[in-house]
């Protein structure tokens, strides 16, 4: 049964309930509400951020729900994202910082994921410096307290 | 959330007039923007926050970053705590969360340590310092320990092994971690070089739910370690794994002294099952031995203990108020090389009444010869430990000689229906005991009979196993070979395995590659993968790879290459295309020279996260 979803800007698209619940918000409402036909609107998305998300979760329907407490040690997390999600990811800032917005309120872990992991690989490699122009960031250290934070860091650099 | 909930009952859009695309969308996502900055950033040129949240909303919110964070590396997290005061607050406390042994080889950090203790979830301490001399020569090996043997009477410190002079000061750990609270941490591994495993109970932490404890060589007299002691210095362990030459045990068993000793397995005064009164007894001593100084009571407890015919769990609820509050929560533990009795094993199920998970493993290391095997696998034993562990859902034994007889198996086998994993590695494993497996164990999903009995009767019945086993997740068989090439295997029609949703195999296949790739191609969901026989050319991509297409979970594959074969770029291109999880690659046998190689595709493909394992030589 398809379900129908209403974007902040009151757009509505109509999706397979497979694919609708990737989102766990989702799933969770369809179960608490039971079946139904009214539309389930989605205040905090707009039509094009939600026409990308449902775009992710149409290819990802047979995935298997990824297990929410998986492991936060960041030596165990890859940064090696499959070929179709970085194509899906070549969008500007903006619309890159939606959809990992999106999927943080819609609770869709695998897409949360990829949006982290790309902005991660945008912050990967670059100075300080260069991190503050990517995201447009105002420095508010002194310098003294800019030395002396990279100075205690020291030995966290090499690795 | 709760208020999107209602959307059966308004039933309408909540916000048609809200401002579009950007901007803050509601204020149950922006609760962060205010909190966070008046707590971070003081002073100063608050404007930075503001300007974050007006152009990239999602780089204000704690949540969101601590996401993006877990996928940066150190290095990134140290110059993103430089970006501005609020990331600062952030992602600096970050650098603190997982300690690597590797940290403590830096001065600074240890400075900087102290005052971020309270981050840290996980610690690795390990004593060797990198600049470790190199191994004595092997030939050496028995020279230095007969020496270290007869001179241990009169020890003096000038007689410590070369390596004591790169090892770092235990100190070092301890000072580092009372210099703070540490109401986080979860996760401590400590490995010391010729030590005292006790040393490691000095660190008493309480929230430590996992606990590692290994040592490499030891002092002159061989160190004893006592789960009573553990026990009180790390009272939440639920996973705890000792590993090295020294010996566990416990203050119970050896305040009891001759008696455990010379009646095997605490045979009680009473016709009562045999453990029973023995357990009572030792859940009494418990919670005296903890206290070292306090005299045992007198060995007799036994009659008290014995009238009631309670469980361990009730006992030492029984005598609580002394030095043990609860039971401990240890669900598993694992003990490698470490030195324990039957009896002893028998004697810490007082100390552990909540055990699911048990592993102990012995493999030759040259010190081994100084360990004698008393352990007799006797159907008393058997019983007595069935009724010490009634949860087990685990248990796995490796020891070196093959000393578990397939009639002991079968009777542990019988006493613990429950299991869901079984392992028996270098034991006779054979048809018998295979069957009986599938008779009482229903549970079973992860299997390791490697280098077991490995006759035609066994490989039947494994195979039969195979067929109709749905719930085999984990089957490691080492040096067990299916065939693939013939119609009839082992006497046993081939027909295809049942348990599709393996996810770790390890065993060897007769049989061209194509045949076995197509074999493998039953298995989607395999994410470790051992092919431990033939020696793969995987060339024709065609025939060969393009069956595991779908699987594309895999983790690990281990194979051995043909010698003097080169592998194709291709196939590890294929590798790294299909098979986006993969973490380690490990290629034995083959072209020395193309390791290197192999580790460059690895790397022009931005797949810096595999491994590629060699054999040394």
């Amino acid at each position: 049964m398809p379900v129908v979803l209403t974007s902040s800007d009151s757009e509505t698209f109509t999706v397979d309930k497979e694919v609708a619940e990737r989102s766990i918000l989702i799933k969770n409402m369809i179960e608490d509400v039971g079946e139904s036909d009214s539309p389930i609107p989605l205040p905090n998305v707009s039509s094009a951020v939600l026409k990308k998300v449902i775009e992710f979760c149409d290819h990802h329907r047979n995935d298997p729900i990824q297990v929410q407490d998986e492991t936060d040690d960041p030596r165990k997390r890859s940064n090696d994202i499959e070929e179709w999600d970085m194509k899906f990811m070549q969008v500007d800032q903006e619309m890159l910082f939606e959809i990992i917005l999106a999927a943080n309120y819609l609770d869709i872990k695998t897409l949360l994921d990829v949006g982290c992991t790309t902005v991660a690989n945008l912050i990967k490699g670059k100075t300080p410096e260069e991190i503050r122009k990517l995201f447009n960031i105002v420095n508010d250290f002194t310098p003294e307290e800019e030395a002396q934070i990279k100075k205690e860091n020291e030995w966290a650099e090499d690795r | 959330m709760m208020q999107t909930l209602k959307w059966k009952r308004s039933n309408k859009p909540l916000l048609s007039s809200k401002d579009k695309a950007h901007g803050p969308p509601s204020p149950t996502l922006m609760p962060s923007n205010s909190s966070s900055s008046s707590s971070t950033s003081p002073l100063h040129q608050p404007v930075s926050l503001s300007t974050l949240s007006q152009t990239t909303p999602a780089l204000a919110i704690p949540e969101i970053m601590l996401a993006i964070a877990a996928f940066l590396n150190r290095q990134s997290l140290t110059h993103c705590a430089l970006v501005c005061k609020d990331w600062n607050a952030i992602f600096q406390p970050l650098l603190f969360r997982v300690i690597l042994a590797a940290d403590f080889d830096r001065p600074d950090f240890v400075h900087a340590f102290q005052n971020h203790t309270r981050f840290a979830t996980s610690i690795e301490w390990i004593q060797e310092s990198p600049t470790y001399p190199p191994p004595v020569p092997k030939k050496s090996a028995w020279h230095r320990f007969f020496r270290r043997r007869t001179l241990s009477s009169s020890s003096s410190s000038s007689l410590r092994p070369i390596a004591t002079m790169s090892r770092k000061p235990f100190e070092q750990l301890e000072h580092s971690l009372l210099a703070g609270q540490t109401p986080s941490l979860e996760t401590l591994s400590v490995r010391v070089q010729n030590q005292d495993p006790n040393l490691i109970l000095r660190l008493a932490a309480s929230t430590v739910t996992t606990l590692q404890i290994s040592t490499r060589g030891y002092p002159a007299r061989k160190p004893r370690l006592y789960m009573e002691d553990i026990l009180h210095s790390y009272p939440n362990l639920v996973h705890l794994t000792l590993e090295g030459l020294f010996t566990l045990g416990s203050h119970l068993l050896e305040e009891r002294g001759f008696d455990a000793a010379q009646h095997p397995y605490f045979p009680a005064p009473l016709p009562a099952p045999p453990p029973g009164p023995i357990l009572a007894t030792a859940a009494v001593t418990t919670t005296t031995g903890l206290t070292i100084s306090s005299p045992f009571p007198s060995p007799s407890p036994t009659p008290q203990a014995s009238s009631s015919s309670s469980t361990t769990h009730t006992s030492v609820v029984g005598v609580k108020g002394k030095a043990v509050d609860r039971p401990s929560s240890i669900e598993s533990l694992s003990l490698r090389l470490v030195d324990i009795s039957q009896d002893g094993l028998l004697a810490l199920s007082a100390l552990l009444p909540q055990l699911k998970s048990l592993l102990i493993e012995e493999f030759l290391v040259p010190d081994m010869m100084i360990k004698t095997y008393r352990w007799t696998w006797s159907p008393t034993f058997v019983r007595s430990l069935r009724t010490a562990f009634p949860h087990l859902q685990s248990l796995r034994f490796a020891f070196p000689f093959e000393n578990i007889k397939e009639d002991t198996i079968v009777e542990i086998l019988k006493s613990f229906p429950l299991l869901t994993t079984v392992g028996f590695r270098n034991a006779h494993f054979g048809e018998r005991a295979m069957e009986t497996l599938q008779e009482h164990c229903k549970f079973v999903e992860c299997l390791d009979v490697s280098f077991g009995y490995g006759d035609y009767r066994f490989k039947a019945a494994l195979l039969l196993f195979l067929q109709t086993w749905p719930r085999l997740r984990e089957l490691e068989a080492d040096g067990v070979i299916f065939h693939l090439d013939t119609p009839i295997d082992a006497g046993v029609m081939r027909t295809p395995w049942a348990c599709t949703k393996l996810e770790k195999l390890l065993c060897g296949f007769y049989g061209t590659e194509s045949m076995i790739f197509q074999h493998l191609s039953q298995f989607p969901m395999l994410s470790h993968l051992t092919i431990a026989h033939p020696s793969l050319t995987i060339s024709s991509i065609d025939t060969t790879l393009a069956w595991m297409a779908r699987s594309t979970k895999m983790e690990y594959f281990w194979f051995t290459q043909q010698r003097n074969q080169v592998l194709e770029r291709d196939t590890i291109q294929w590798f790294l295309k299909h098979w986006p999880n993969l973490k380690k690659l490990h290629v034995a046998g083959g072209v020395n020279e193309q390791k290197e190689v192999v580790r460059q595709w690895c790397r022009d493909a931005q797949r810096l996260s595999v491994v590629v394992e060699t054999d040394r030589y």
